[in-house]
């Protein structure tokens, strides 16, 4: 599942809007991580229990080490792009035909159907290899502060988003994502451009420990 | 219960005169296309009119399309009927509730502490009958939490006023030191112990119309309705009575790209036309300015600032001082010549609510016009302790410009690739023009383009703030408190990591589409890091108070 994952864990997210070789960055599935997930994968009700966690455990997520996705995200995103690319297939070959057909030339089809072939195959290479390099240029880190997201492979961005800012936090799964248990989280601000930021390809548990850590819990910051 | 309101019984004939204005347009048109044929009274009508008709005493006769219009008022008028019969408003402790409803009854409670404005709007109609239209406003949703249509003057007074204590309460009450300033004798505000920030008088607005040229809005509107009713081209006859049809432009240009001399007689009318619309265009505005902001009058009321202004639609809002989100200074070229300045700033209230545009609008206004040398105390009122003269900026990268030109060349050199390659020399000429149009423009992004970070000193790190400036010849500058901060984000795109540049971007609760965003481009990556972490930082340690 992770086969994709494991060439790619030479590469390091050196998303440089901070200091570039900071040092600090750790996969995802590091030891203590592993336990912990898997403990809380044998307890029977996860999401109630994220909320009563004791703050040990939330704490062990919110360390200001930044981390990478999970490696099963590339495998999820690249199904997602298979579909895209099944549907593109469908209706440029339905195009292909029509022009074919109404040139009226027999010969335009030998050099349109293989043109349409290249770029079909060209596409479907492109599409393979982006999430494992999306993956490399993606990584997250959360601390007492808050999240803070750094992403993009051309044009990079980190964004934080301080907890004190957060309105409030949606943990979403798709069909494909629960197939392989992972899930997005979804942190709300009050703001305009970033009034919602999305984080998706966690670890469910992960994304609800997080979510968790980020719930507001002084009750003071009511106006 | 003695604090029970009901909505005034006006608001039967408002809700009604409104949706008889959405037919106003298609019934206009109607009218005017069918022009002769109207008149005729020869048209039987079909289906429910002509039955109708039987019924009706003498000549009058109810054409199709007002039989339409009345089936279409029906629904209109249960609603409003029921929502005068059924509409409350009370004051619960410290919060305003609002119930209407017979079948689905519905009970909305506004905290006070919660509310960000409190606007009132009274058109002509509304205040020969002593009511408002009041909208009030919290940071979420889409519209208004609530527009009530229309409540009475005096009930809005108290409203406003209990609100207001409310708030007060919980605050806290501080005896303010007033400063030293010229007091008008003010209605409302005064009354409260409000005190004026700003006093429009009729040169100021009459400048201001000047400077801000909004008559070509009226211009385009006035057009388009014309355009759209067909009646343009015969409006164009009647005022030319024929002699120029719309063609004389079209003959002119055409005469001049023939090589040919136009004659002076052609040339005079269309300079005289110019110079005519252009004056026509800045006497609207004038009187546009003249009408809207008329007696428009800044006050501050303990920690809210009112804005009251308008001829005919008298306007008046409220905005806590609290709920500011961002201050912006602008200054277009026109306004640098006489020093004057406009200050808007920006709530969280009604994210874009379109249709509600126009009074969020007239929200931001602090200040339409306001002297330069008055800009720094009115910033300092708005947030308390700011020195907008005492800013240390920091420049962008010093190759900056070199950055921003490349992509301005690319574009001026695209733009005219096309009838370089078609026309030739003319192709060059037009060359000549993008090049420096698009010089300029990037000049402008980076020339005056600054940022500061102020931080207060100990126990005022509430008062951190990030300063934000840009633009040659339209300048605006932007104060963003640190507690208003939502997001901070870091982007770094291909060409700026070849140049180990980088830039920061801000984001604010504010209206959709904020008249100047923070977008700090081309800093120095260690400056952009710096920025972003000190902003991270600042941001995480202050608790965000709408």
């Amino acid at each position: 599942m992770s086969d994709g994952a494991s060439g790619q864990r030479l590469g390091f997210a050196d998303n440089s809007c901070l200091s570039p070789g900071d040092g600090r960055q750790e996969w995802l599935r590091d030891e203590r991580l592993e336990q912990e997930t898997s403990r809380e994968e044998h307890g029977v009700i996860v999401i109630e229990s994220s909320s009563s966690m004791d703050s040990g455990t939330a704490d062990a997520i919110a360390d200001g080490v930044s981390r990478q996705l999970d490696p099963r995200w590339i495998m999820v995103q690249r199904v997602h792009f298979a579909i895209l690319l099944v549907i593109l297939a469908t209706v440029s070959f339905a195009g292909v035909l029509v022009i074919w057909a109404a040139s009226g030339i027999l010969v335009l089809g030998l050099l349109l159907v293989p043109l349409w072939l290249t770029a079909l195959g060209a596409l479907g290479w492109l599409l393979q290899r982006w999430p494992a390099i999306s993956y490399r240029h993606t990584s997250y880190r959360v601390d007492e502060a808050g999240l803070e997201i750094t992403r993009g492979v051309y044009w990079r961005t980190t964004t934080n988003v301080p907890r004190s800012r957060i309105q409030h936090t949606d943990v979403s799964q798709g069909p494909l994502e629960r197939r392989y248990s992972l899930g997005s989280l979804v942190v709300y601000t009050a703001g305009t451009h970033h009034s919602e930021v999305t984080l998706s390809g966690l670890e469910f548990t992960i994304a609800q420990r997080i979510r968790a850590h980020l719930l507001p819990r002084d009750q003071g910051d009511a106006v | 219960m003695p604090s029970d309101h009901r909505l005034h019984p006006s608001s039967i004939v408002f809700a009604l005169a409104g949706s008889l204005r959405a037919f106003l347009v298609p019934a206009v048109v109607l009218i005017l296309t069918s022009g002769r044929s109207s008149s005729q009274p020869s048209d039987p009508g079909w289906g429910p009119t002509r039955w109708m008709n039987r019924w009706m005493p003498g000549d009058f006769e109810i054409a199709n399309w007002q039989f339409w219009i009345l089936l279409f008022l029906i629904p209109t008028t249960i609603a409003a009927l029921v929502r005068y019969f059924t509409f409350r408003v009370r004051y619960e402790g410290t919060e305003l509730v609002i119930s209407s409803g017979i079948l689905f009854r519905n009970e909305r409670h506004v905290p006070y502490a919660r509310i960000q404005n409190l606007d009132a709007v009274r058109n002509i109609v509304h205040r020969l009958l002593g009511v408002a239209e009041v909208r009030v406003e919290t940071g979420g949703g889409q519209a208004p939490e609530a527009t009530i249509s229309v409540l009475h003057e005096t009930v809005f007074e108290e409203m406003r006023r209990r609100i207001f204590a409310g708030r007060t309460e919980v605050v806290a009450e501080e005896p303010r030191v007033s400063t030293e300033r010229e007091l008008e004798p003010v209605r409302s505000a005064e009354r409260e112990g409000g005190q004026t920030l700003l006093y429009l008088p009729l040169r100021e607005l009459l400048l201001n119309g000047l400077l801000e040229n909004r008559g070509m809005v009226l211009v385009a509107a006035a057009y388009g309705v014309l355009w759209e009713a067909g009646l343009f081209r015969s409006v164009w006859e009647q005022l030319t009575s024929g002699a120029y049809a719309p063609g004389f432009l079209r003959d002119t240009i055409v005469t001049v790209a023939g090589g040919r001399v136009p004659s002076a007689g052609r040339v005079g009318v269309l300079l005289v036309g110019v110079v005519g619309l252009l004056l026509l265009v800045r006497l609207l505005s004038m009187a546009w300015s003249f009408l809207r902001l008329y007696e428009f009058r800044l006050t501050r009321v303990g920690d809210d600032l009112r804005t009251e202004y308008g001829l005919l639609t008298r306007v008046t809002t409220t905005v806590p001082l609290k709920r500011v989100q961002s201050l912006t200074v602008r200054e277009s070229p026109l306004q640098r010549l006489v020093t004057r300045m406009s200050v808007r700033v920006e709530t969280a209230g009604g994210h874009g609510s379109h249709h509600d545009k126009e009074s969020k609008q007239a929200r931001e206004w602090l200040a339409p016009i306001i002297r330069r040398s008055a800009v720094p105390a009115l910033v300092s009122e708005v947030l308390p302790g700011f020195d907008l003269d005492s800013v240390a900026w920091q420049s962008l990268h010093p190759r900056a410009f070199r950055r921003a030109i490349k992509p301005a060349l690319l574009l001026a050199f695209i733009i005219a690739g096309p009838f370089v390659f078609w026309f030739g020399w003319i192709g060059l000429f037009v060359l000549g023009i993008t090049v420096p149009v698009f010089v300029t423009l990037a000049w402008s992004h980076v020339y005056r383009t600054h940022w500061a970070l102020r931080q207060g000193s100990g126990q005022a790190a509430g008062e951190d703030a990030l300063v934000f400036r840009s633009g040659w010849l339209w300048r605006q500058t932007t104060i963003v408190p640190s507690t208003k901060i939502q997001v901070v984000g870091c982007i770094e795109s291909p060409f700026d990591r070849r140049a180990a540049m980088a830039g920061v971007r801000v984001d604010t609760a504010g209206s959709m589409s904020p008249v100047h965003r923070i977008s700090i481009p081309y800093l120095a990556r260690e400056d952009a890091a710096m920025l972003y972490e000190r902003l991270a930082a600042q941001t995480a340690q202050t608790a965000f108070r709408w």
